[in-house]
């Protein structure tokens, strides 16, 4: 499966902490345009109160790389609090079919219950008594009753409880998921929203209200919400509300619930959690096995 | 349990005794033996016997002539029937009663309903929520629900921020209390304000008409307003709101408007990210249109932003997709359609579904898919 991804050699990141802080003030390079009045004095541009900070050391990328822009919004009013930067190579990555459908299956088949069981002739409860003489009778010599081919018999060739999980290497699952969330990025249907991400009340119609007004709910693809940690009053009136959409927390969420419904709206901690914990092969020391963007 | 069983009065069966035939009817075998089964098999019925009906009829019961006879007058003490099944609470229950609903249709005039119809819905919760909980907890989002969807409207939505911003910012005011006005119609003229960007797209001449519109832009961003004075503001807007001409007048007014401002405006750069940010949060609030990541990333002058606000959505069907396809509409030997062409069509088409359809009917059969199904 990775010989298809040997594609070329591979750059070798120089080690971890190479992504350097992205702070606001730093990247403040553009200059504003001046604002002059024909009546009044010119005026100078406005001071920043633009913060942003990308909160994690973690993304390690090398400092080359271009950064993309997220807007953080409140999340039930979707008021824009700010702009965030997250590297390329986490949230602009081109899109890759292949990796995203394998990531899927293995996903489906890790997934897989694999309990289903029958009896073969040896688990069938009975007498291992030959039912008649084997010459003489004029009738198809015969043995016991478990026999598959009689009725109370055993199973031939039937299920027995198996493990259907295949694998998939590591940095493949990693990038995959990465290109997941790069897909909705650039499709517009990522919503980057603050931490703390909750409603006011535990109420289905409340949360069917919100959906509808801010156009998230069946009628434009249902949406899903993925926060940090168990948020009490979101969960509870989403859990009647599966018509407009799902809620799950960092660690229920995979590659799959990431790409079905309309839009994914997250919480900017469960995405740095999400893109930290599935960076492997942007990691130094390490050779990946695929292409780097 | 044992039955308990009624004690049989010496009078009963005289009460509801049949009368006997008149006559010997000139009957078969089989019919007068078996009518002569059903009156042994039930002499007596357990129905009492109709008082209303004799009385209407003048006829005397057989028990009253006896009672008569017993006390030698036409009216005898006691009982009015005293043979009656009828225990005697029941008769003067049953004596009241038509007095009782005779005196409540007289005061009353109580007309039964035959349909629901206006009728009072009592017990359950759903409306209680309905009509109690939800106007109470009204969710208030940051942008409005309806979405500006013309060129026109939106490009004004665009100017107006342009101008909120850079009158803050002329001001020295952080602009981001631009996001502090709520109503339409505090702000004034801002359609007024001349935006003119010099050459090389560095500086931004502002020109107003006149000091008010300035003063008012400014008024109007205060943050923190006292409820009462929010009150009269949405008055004003309330009261402004109904001077504001029909939708078909407003939109010539606005690309009228638009077309006043020219295109130099569309040239400003979006280079500065606290600018950007806030034209484009104040846009998101005034026009309803959530702006994505990916197009705030690479639009860079006024005029890009405007163009990405009004491209036309995605069309959600291959046949909305198809008419917008001018090449494609005007090919002579493709015909588009919205839905499915089916064999009904086909038929239609050519004039015969009429009659099919009117002799599949005759004969009983579905029009439309299948008996089976």
């Amino acid at each position: 499966m990775g010989s298809k991804y040997l594609l070329r050699p591979l750059r070798v990141l120089s080690g971890p902490g190479i992504c350097p802080r992205i702070a606001g003030s730093a990247r403040m390079q553009y200059h504003s345009p001046l604002t002059s009045r024909s009546i009044t004095t010119e005026t100078p541009s406005a001071g920043s109160n633009f913060t942003d900070t990308v909160s994690s050391t973690l993304f390690d990328s090398s400092p080359t790389t271009p950064t993309v822009l997220t807007t953080i919004y409140d999340f039930p009013t979707m008021e824009p609090l700010e702009f965030a930067e997250y590297p390329s190579n986490h949230l602009h990555l081109p899109l890759r079919r292949d990796i995203l459908h394998k990531a899927v299956v293995y996903e489906g088949d890790m997934t897989r219950q694999g309990t289903a069981s029958t009896k073969w002739r040896d688990d069938v409860h009975g007498s291992g008594r030959k039912l008649y003489p084997q010459k003489g009778t004029g009738r198809a010599r015969a043995g016991d009753k478990k026999s598959p081919i009689r009725r109370g018999g055993g199973v031939a060739f039937g299920p027995k409880p198996r493990d259907f999980s295949t694998e998939l290497p590591r940095k493949i699952y990693d990038l995959a998921w990465r290109t997941a969330l790069s897909y909705r990025y650039r499709r517009g249907e990522l919503l980057v929203v603050a931490d703390g991400a909750d409603i006011e009340y535990p109420k289905t119609r409340f949360v069917k209200q919100i959906f509808e007004k801010n156009h998230w709910g069946n009628a434009d693809g249902r949406s899903l919400v993925v926060t940090e940690s168990f948020r009490t009053n979101l969960f509870r009136a989403l859990r009647h509300a599966g018509e407009e959409g799902r809620v799950l927390t960092t660690d229920q969420v995979d590659v799959k619930d990431l790409l079905e419904l309309g839009r994914v709206i997250i919480e900017r901690s469960a995405l740095d959690s999400i893109l930290r914990e599935h960076q492997s092969d942007l990691l130094g020391g390490i050779r990946s096995v695929v292409a780097q963007q | 349990m044992r039955r308990l069983s009624r004690l049989q009065r010496s009078i009963d069966p005289l009460t509801d005794l049949p009368k006997r035939p008149s006559a010997t009817e000139s009957l078969c075998f089989s019919c007068r033996t078996r009518n002569q089964t059903a009156r042994t098999a039930s002499p007596f019925t357990t129905s009492t016997s109709h008082p209303a009906r004799r009385s209407e009829t003048g006829e005397v019961p057989l028990t009253e002539r006896l009672r008569r006879k017993i006390w030698g007058t036409e009216t005898p003490p006691g009982q009015d029937d005293p043979y009656s099944r009828l225990s005697e609470n029941q008769q003067l229950a049953a004596q009241r009663r038509p007095r009782e609903s005779s005196a409540n249709q007289n005061t009353t005039g109580y007309e039964p309903a035959t349909t629901w119809d206006g009728l009072e819905s009592v017990g359950g919760f759903g409306h209680w929520w309905k009509e109690n909980w939800d106007p109470a907890h009204k969710f208030q989002g940051f942008m409005p629900s309806e979405r500006l969807d013309s060129r026109a409207a939106l490009a004004s939505a665009l100017y107006r921020a342009v101008v909120e911003i850079f009158t803050l910012q002329g001001a020295g005011r952080p602009v981001s209390d631009v996001c502090n006005i709520r109503d339409d119609g505090v702000i004034g003229e801002y359609w007024r304000v001349q935006l003119d960007p010099s050459a090389d797209g560095q500086t931004v001449a502002i020109s107003y008409p006149n000091e008010h519109i300035r003063d008012d832009i400014l008024k109007a961003t205060i943050p923190s307003k006292p409820v009462e004075e929010v009150v009269e503001a949405e008055q004003e807007a309330e009261s402004s709101h109904s001077t504001i001409p029909a939708a078909s007048e407003q939109t010539s007014i606005l690309e009228e408007r638009v077309a006043a401002w020219g295109t130099q405006w569309f040239s400003i750069p979006l280079h500065d990210r606290s600018i950007k940010f806030t034209i484009i949060k104040r846009v998101m609030q005034l026009t309803g249109v959530r702006i994505p990541d990916p197009t705030i990333q690479h639009v860079n002058t006024l005029g890009a932003l405007l163009n990405n606000l009004a491209a036309a959505p995605k069309p959600r069907k291959l046949a909305d997709a198809l008419f917008a396809h001018e090449e494609m509409a005007s090919l002579p030997n493709v015909k588009l359609s919205e839905h499915r062409v089916t064999p009904i069509d086909k038929e239609r088409d050519l004039g015969r579904w009429k009659l099919i359809e009117r002799e599949l009917r005759a004969r009983g059969l579905p029009v439309t898919g299948h008996t089976s199904l």
